[in-house]
């Protein structure tokens, strides 16, 4: 799909409740916790499942535009600790870094970077990561992102599965960019 | 034992009292999900120290399943 000078390549997105994080409060989810989030991820989220929620929701995106499953170093999938994600400390600004086997598959599709965008309300958070092997636009396709989920964000259902939003969304960031 | 240690994170894991988590316990249900799978993956790793394919853990469709396939690979990593 071509938007202008830029070529899209791949979108992905994932919806949770936050609500069903909540099991990481409790001992069955340590095991979760250690080893789906990494050491800085944990330093920066804690226990507030908000941003938690998100941050496993990133790493789902950003697994289905590299065409993987989200593992825990099984082979052939994208391990959750090869998808690193960031943010402000206010959950501004996410950004992803992919390292090992994540970053391999990216390098593979021809991606020169991820962008993510995320967003939260009512009881839901919502990713949709953008892998592109464009350049120098980064900070216009970053912001049609965020402006993309931001309009969709209230037609999020507990329904709309990425297939169904993938469409959509596509749709709209082609308008948002034009 | 480790299948208690195991029933017990399952529970808080699927979100139910781990008294219904009997071997006829049906895992298709809502929150039999992505996060479920990662959760019972890595809690299997913690409890039994292997690892059991997504894939065939995905299949299970039963608790009883799911042992049995746990079994396999803690007896087969114990050969």
């Amino acid at each position: 799909m071509e938007i202008g000078t830029q070529s899209m390549i791949s979108l992905g997105v994932d919806l949770e409740h936050i609500e069903r994080f909540s099991f990481l409060r409790r001992p069955g989810g340590r095991a979760f916790y250690e080893r789906v989030y990494s050491p800085t991820e944990r330093g920066l989220f804690g226990q507030d499942l908000t941003g938690l929620t998100l941050c496993f929701t990133a790493k789902e995106a950003v697994a289905k535009v590299l065409r993987s499953g989200l593992a825990l170093g099984e082979p052939g999938y994208a391990a959750c600790a090869e998808i690193q994600i960031q943010s402000g400390r206010d959950l501004s600004q996410p950004r992803v870094i992919l390292v090992g086997r994540a970053r391999v598959l990216a390098q593979a599709q021809g991606f020169s970077c991820v962008l993510l965008a995320w967003t939260h309300d009512g009881g839901l958070a919502c990713s949709l990561a953008l892998g592109t092997d464009g350049t120098g636009e980064e900070t216009t396709l970053r912001d049609a992102l965020s402006a993309l989920l931001w309009n969709v964000s209230g037609k999020l259902k507990r329904s709309a599965l990425s297939a169904e939003l993938d469409v959509e969304a596509s749709e709209e960031l082609c308008r948002a960019m034009i | 034992m480790e299948s208690e240690a195991f029933l017990s994170k399952l529970a808080d894991i699927l979100e139910v009292d781990q008294g219904e988590l009997n071997d006829t316990f049906s895992l298709e249900r809502e929150n039999w999900d992505s996060v479920a799978h990662l959760g019972v993956i890595a809690a299997i790793d913690e409890v039994y120290g292997v690892t059991v394919p997504t894939n065939e853990m995905r299949q299970c469709q039963s608790v009883g399943a799911l042992l049995e396939l746990v079994g396999r690979y803690a007896q087969a990593d114990d050969v």
